[in-house]
């Protein structure tokens, strides 16, 4: 028998198993089901990406951040300006803005990620407003409160058109997901996710087996809000449209939740949370327009309850169940 | 080539006006077996502190292998072979074993700067893993996360992630404390086959692993050296045996040896 791999790093675990597959299927599978709500399988696509990027830095690093939205804001106003300015090959400008919010997490992390705990979250979210209120201000850019609108990008390849029924924007989005996704599953599975776990875990103990905490800190944060910056522009190209509401302190709270819902410690809870909460939102507020803060908060309460860790606690929990193997769990 | 592992020369700490080091001197030539005692309170912990670069030293110099390291910080001194183990325990709770020590070679090596290639691919340094937990006999717990297993057998971690870090100067701070007595002939002997190569300074209140272990030893009272030198003639002297067993404990040391 061999050593299952889980032994080596917990975030190994992930790899292409049956219901990965099947997972990678729902989105094929949405795009021939609900032909006409692309446009809105589109923005679940994208908040699932926004909320695995916020995964990654806080399931793995223990990052506790509510400015992440910060990010996201600015790839989708980098890929917005340069559209207006007519740059519209969409894969580099989509590049683009993932590599300025990267940009910034890098010139911020040194500073910031000395900081733990309550002391982060503060400063990140005082962060993620002060950049709201730049936006908002800075009108002769941004477009202000009328934000940024009528973008327009080249065919992907020169060949598939963005059009109003949104196939192109929906299989882009999912292009660009998978790719990321592929990239933090191979990160988190490395000896750097592990030295990540490790922080996670102790930092004043890594600091002392000689490990360079904040470097390391630094290094996924960057990577991190690359993707969410890659998020953001993914937004911009797929609506055509950038308003203040990319960098909102709400947007950095809704991704926090989405990974509690989904589940922390995995990289799919970002997704699984992302794409739930999207589309749990979308039918509470289609049954009642005032009240659909209550079905999520009941939801989320439910899972809290119900499973440590979330909708794939309870998965997970599950096919233990099924498989006989019950897991030598922690008292 | 032949300069003294450690040097430690005046180290002095106050905390306000309470001096917790005073004047502290002490050299290590290399492959040294040296034991540090004290009662409680002495200031051992704190000196292996200094040492190790945790705490900053008000005054004094700490050379290691002839260079100055005084104001390095604890993670450079580190990389340059001065390591140190703690005495509660200081791990990483839900990884596992075999995780545990595996960060603190993947750190030694650089490897962990790697971000390409999956943790079980990485054959030298789990190879150097294996051999570290076979030498310690935690072969058996490697997959088990480090909060689920035994005390003793957490501090046998502890000593891992030391001896994972390369070191050429090693602080142990009382290794044995906490450890059930049936589990400490394990740590001995794990301390015992350390190679000789290995500078080592070792912080105990158990005296049986101490005279075991100890080929120089070093009193500590009230943060200054009382006494230094071979172990016989160190614990034969009058003052160690008033400071350590205490004025009280001193006469029934004696009354004691009187009715004997």
């Amino acid at each position: 028998m061999s050593v299952d791999r889980a032994f080596y790093n917990a975030a190994e675990r992930n790899r292409f198993g049956l219901l990965e597959i099947l997972f990678w299927l729902c989105p094929i599978a949405a795009f021939f089901l609900f032909p006409t709500s692309l446009s809105f399988a589109t923005h679940v696509l994208i908040m699932a990406l926004f909320a695995m990027s916020l995964g990654l830095i806080l399931s793995f690093a223990g990052i506790v951040t509510l400015g992440h939205a910060a990010f996201f804001g600015l790839g989708a106003y980098v890929t917005a300006l340069l559209s207006l300015a007519g740059y519209q090959e969409p894969i580099t400008a989509t590049f683009l803005g993932g590599a300025a919010a990267a940009v910034l997490a890098l010139v911020i992390g040194p500073l910031l990620l000395r900081l733990t705990g309550l002391p982060l979250m503060m400063v990140t979210l005082a962060l993620g407003a002060v950049m709201f209120e730049a936006a908002n201000k800075l009108g002769w850019l941004t477009g202000g409160e009328n934000g940024l609108g009528d973008l327009r990008y080249q065919p992907v390849f020169g060949i598939f058109r963005w059009s109003i029924y949104g196939q192109t924007a929906y299989f882009y989005t999912l292009a660009w997901l998978f790719v990321l996704f592929l990239l933090t599953r191979s990160l988190v599975a490395s000896p750097f996710g592990l030295a990540l776990q490790g922080i996670r875990e102790n930092p004043l103990r890594m600091n002392l087996i000689g490990a360079p905490v904040t470097g390391h800190l630094v290094r996924v944060y960057t990577i991190s809000a690359f993707i969410a910056g890659i998020a953001g522009a993914l937004s911009a190209q797929a609506t055509g449209f950038v308003g203040l509401d990319v960098l909102s302190v709400d947007l950095s709270i809704n991704a926090l939740v989405m990974l509690v819902l989904g589940g922390v410690g995995n990289i799919y809870g970002g997704l699984v949370g992302g794409a739930l909460y999207i589309v749990l939102r979308n039918l509470a507020s289609d049954w009642n327009p005032y009240h659909w803060m209550f079905v999520i908060g009941a939801f989320l309460v439910v899972v809290v309850l119900l499973g440590q860790n979330g909708v794939i606690g309870i998965v997970e929990r599950l096919t233990s169940l099924i498989s006989g193997q019950r897991k030598e769990t922690s008292p | 080539m032949t300069e003294p592992a450690l040097v430690v020369r005046s180290l002095c700490k106050n905390y306000g006006g309470f001096a917790v080091t005073r004047n502290v001197d002490l050299e290590l030539p290399r492959g040294a077996r040296h034991a540090l005692i004290g009662p409680n309170g002495a200031g051992k912990t704190t000196l292996v502190g200094l040492i190790s670069g945790a705490i900053a030293a008000n005054s004094g110099t700490i050379e290691l292998f002839g260079r100055d390291i005084t104001t390095v910080s604890a993670a450079q001194r580190v990389k340059q072979g001065l390591v140190r183990t703690f005495q509660v325990n200081s791990l990483f709770p839900h990884l596992s074993v075999f995780q545990n020590i595996f960060l603190a070679c993947s750190e030694a090596r650089g490897t962990s700067q790697r971000m390409l290639g999956r943790t079980s691919g990485q054959k030298p340094i789990i190879g150097q893993v294996e051999a570290i937990l076979d030498m310690l006999g935690l072969s058996a717990d490697a997959g088990r996360p480090v909060a689920t297993i035994a005390y003793g057998r957490q501090r046998l971690v502890e000593l891992g992630i030391a001896l994972a870090l390369e070191p050429r100067v090693l602080l142990l701070d009382e290794p044995a404390a906490g450890v059930p007595s049936v589990e400490v002939p394990l740590l001995i002997h794990a301390i015992d086959r350390l190679g000789e190569d290995i500078t080592i300074l070792l912080i105990e209140h158990d005296m049986q692993i101490v005279q075991r272990f100890a080929r120089t030893m070093t009193v500590l009272a009230e943060g200054q050296v009382i006494a230094s030198g071979a172990p016989d003639v160190v614990m034969a002297s009058e003052q160690v045996r008033s400071v350590y067993l205490g004025k009280s404990g001193h006469q029934r040391f004696e009354s004691g040896k009187a009715h004997a």
